[in-house]
């Protein structure tokens, strides 16, 4: 049963820190809106937003505090740190945090997990290096994201219909919208 | 029996999370296992200045057709209406709640109002959390109307989870009718291609439909129109008109 094509599971917290959260949406909805109520108490007590590693580190003890009804949600947060890097951070329901380079989460995260590891994590390749140094441009990032999203819809029955790209930079947050195929 | 859905950690009573624990005390005191009396389908669309819902008015005991002239559609003020599906005892409590907000806000005289969108987040997390004690209203709730100068609709069912679309349906109508409704927006390029005729006579072919195919659907209902620069208005009940004919063809129909 397809409710809606166009449910957004991106939320953005603070200008330059998004979320990123699946799974079960009664709790989703809770849980994003309690982080933005959070970080808007944040705001009014320091007078400015907090960074990427406290949102994150603020999201896992949320989680870990309904550790025995827990919040059905796969998390994910992505901001800049202090050094002006790319900061990914992934969850489980309960509030085990990692940084990471990349994720999958989700319905058809068994299929993108492997091939984001073969493409970004350059697993699996023989001789050539492993990740390292990120060297993926801006550009080639929305494309391979692009691509990731189309071949989850080829195969993932939950996957389709749509995919909204967030690309946070120093200098904000950019959109990128593509149409997938909707069966 | 001592309630037992999962067990308390001993330190820290409930796991941080507020349950009542009322029935181990009152054995009187219970909590929603099932429907009763149920409504069936809510379908709604939105149009190029608005938008518009239907309900049927039956009230069903099990396969029983109880009550024929039960009103599911709640006018909340100019700008709101919502509808529910499901146990209609729950959506009478719901609704009394929210009509008693909606009388508050005009004592206050401050000119606030609920907005649907503040009622469909607020229907949001009055679900969510009635959920969350295990003890759900057992609805599914639409919610319609104006805002911002734009026609609203939006989704929220007895666990919680909310969306908003341009056209929706709960229970059988989401089975048998979303598909009709789709189409309907399609063919129109978008809701803002849609027009009041054409979106309440696709509404009307969807209640017609859901009353030859839902066994627990009516074809007496009401219809609420929520105009982006008019107030709103709930009308009915209307009556379906149907048409049987084909019943004599289907074998073994009469004996």
């Amino acid at each position: 049963m397809i409710y809606s094509r166009r449910h957004p599971h991106i939320w953005q917290m603070t200008p330059s820190v998004l979320v990123g959260g699946v799974g079960f949406q009664g709790d989703c909805l809770t849980f994003m809106k309690m982080m933005q109520t959070k970080v808007k108490l944040y705001q009014y007590e320091f007078g400015r937003s907090p960074d990427t590693s406290a949102i994150a580190q603020m999201i896992s003890i949320a989680l870990y505090n309904r550790r025995f009804f827990p919040y059905y949600v796969y998390n994910m947060v992505a901001g800049l740190d202090a050094e002006g890097r790319g900061a990914l951070y992934t969850y489980d329901p309960v509030g085990n945090v990692e940084r990471a380079l990349y994720r999958a989460e989700g319905n058809a995260s068994a299929i993108l997990q492997p091939f984001l590891d073969n493409q970004i994590g350059r697993k699996n390749q023989g001789d050539v290096a492993g990740p390292g140094d990120l060297a993926l441009p801006k550009e080639d990032a929305v494309k391979l994201a692009h691509d990731i999203f189309i071949s989850a819809a080829e195969r993932d029955i939950c996957c389709g219909d749509g995919v909204v790209i967030q690309v946070v930079t120093a200098a904000g947050v950019e959109n990128y919208n593509y149409q997938l195929r909707k069966d | 029996m001592s309630a037992s859905f999962y067990t308390k950690p001993a330190n820290n009573g409930n796991a941080g999370v507020a349950m009542e624990t009322s029935w181990d005390s009152n054995p009187g005191r219970q909590r929603t296992l099932q429907p009763i009396t149920t409504g069936a389908s809510v379908l709604a669309i939105k149009y190029n200045a608005g938008v518009i819902m239907v309900a049927d008015t039956l009230g069903s005991y099990g396969s029983l057709a109880k009550f024929r002239s039960i009103p599911r559609v709640l006018r909340v003020n100019d700008a709101t209406v919502a509808a529910a599906s499901g146990d209609l005892a729950d959506m009478q409590f719901l609704n009394t709640v929210v009509e008693n907000h909606a009388i508050d806000e005009e004592i206050h005289e401050h000119g606030i109002a609920y907005s649907p969108a503040s009622l469909h987040s607020w229907l949001t997390r009055v679900m969510y959390n009635r959920r969350s004690r295990i003890n759900p209203l057992w609805n599914t709730y639409i919610v319609a109307g104006t805002e911002a100068g734009q026609p609203f609709l939006g989704y929220v069912n007895m666990l919680g989870v909310a969306f908003k679309e341009d056209c929706l349906a709960t229970g059988f109508g989401s089975h048998l009718c979303l598909g009709l409704l789709r189409e309907a927006l399609d063919a129109a390029g978008g809701y803002a291609g849609l027009t009041e005729e054409t979106a309440t006579s696709a509404l009307e072919a969807c209640l017609r439909v859901l009353y030859y195919r839902d066994c627990r659907a009516y074809n007496q209902y009401q219809l609420a129109n929520v105009p982006v620069a008019k107030p709103a208005q709930v009308s009915g009940p209307h009556f379906l008109q149907s048409d049987w004919s084909v019943a004599k063809l289907v074998k073994h129909y009469t004996e």
